[in-house]
């Protein structure tokens, strides 16, 4: 049963003056954090949050290890590369829609060459045989500084079909560039 | 129970959560930076991860001032605000478990740990603990102030 009109009315007008103090003592903490941001030596700027670029290798990009579902959900933005470090064998068998392929043997100027198709995409995503594999090409294109984010998939591909998730299959839709830059 | 010890049981419960929220705001604030990284981390509305390291740690640090020096009825308020706070902390870190996401607490500024059930439930101590303080600044305000209460 619903409550009274009336209750729920001199409820809220009991409440009011205590909402009332604690809305006010939240704008003074936004008031208070805007003014000690402004006497900062480097303020942070009140824009679009955007993680900061390195060109080393740093520890706080560490490729974050995700299972298959949770990848599933970044997958369907646009600003995801989806790498795929098999074999051309396992590839050509099967593979994440839209998944590039950079085996973990490419030289050093093809993951260059991958890197730049990374342009204006936020995150990686890295799958291969085993965890460990992709871990070892997640990291290495972190540090090229392309991507701001890494993710690996957890078990891999097997763990991937395991989970009854989208897959592709056939050549690389993007061997074109792939094969222009000498792979 | 007796009303004299509302008051002694409201200092008891403010204190220790002012201490808490206090040593939370002043880590955060001399890394703010890095506090906006680890915000992020979450990614839950990453991109408003500035804005809440602008604002977030002096917040924590106001209410508990608050906790401190302002009369019961701010007191009260300083409460309420601060339940809401660790409730938001507690979905956020929830969420993060959730989703297998695996990120540094950044509860305490930098090298707080990694989230873990220990920091779930930590943070749901402490808003069990916050709303319990709103109801107790609630008796400790209507015993302080008597006139104000019936008016009310």
């Amino acid at each position: 049963m619903p409550p009274e009109p009336a209750i729920v009315l001199a409820i809220l007008r009991r409440s009011l003056p205590l909402l009332g103090r604690t809305a006010a003592l939240a704008a003074a903490g936004v008031g208070l954090g805007l003014t000690l941001n402004l006497a900062r030596e480097a303020p942070l700027a009140l824009t679009r949050y955007q993680p900061a670029t390195t060109c080393e290798l740093d520890s706080e990009l560490e490729p974050m290890v995700a299972k298959p579902e949770t990848i599933s959900g970044l997958c369907t933005r646009g600003d995801v590369l989806v790498v795929d470090t098999r074999g051309a064998d396992a590839y050509a068998r099967g593979h994440l829609p839209e998944a590039a392929h950079l085996p973990c043997n490419a030289t050093g100027p093809t993951a260059d060459a991958w890197m730049d198709l990374t342009g204006g995409k936020q995150t990686v995503v890295v799958y291969g045989e085993t965890t460990d594999e992709a871990l070892e090409v997640a990291r290495s294109l972190s540090s090229r500084g392309g991507a701001l984010q890494a993710y690996v998939i957890e078990g891999g591909f097997e763990a991937w079909q395991a989970a009854a998730l989208a897959c592709a299959s056939g050549a690389c839709a993007l061997c074109g560039e792939e094969s222009d830059h000498g792979h | 129970m007796g009303t004299e010890r509302w008051p002694r049981l409201e200092l008891a419960l403010r204190l220790p959560l002012a201490l808490t929220l206090a040593y939370a705001g002043w880590g955060k604030v001399q890394t703010a930076a890095e506090f906006a990284e680890q915000v992020a981390n979450y990614q839950w509305l990453p991109e408003s991860a500035f804005a809440v390291a602008i604002v977030l740690p002096p917040t924590e640090l106001l209410v508990a001032c608050g906790l401190c020096v302002l009369p019961a009825r701010w007191r009260q308020a300083a409460a309420l605000l601060s339940a809401l706070l660790f409730s938001v902390f507690t979905v956020a870190v929830t969420r993060a478990l959730w989703l297998d996401i695996n990120v540094d607490c950044g509860c305490f500024g930098a090298g707080s740990g990694e989230i873990g059930p220990l920091t779930v439930l930590r943070n749901v101590s402490l808003t069990g603990a916050a709303l319990t303080l709103v109801w107790l600044s609630g008796k400790a305000a209507a015993i302080a102030e008597p006139q104000a209460e019936s008016e009310s």
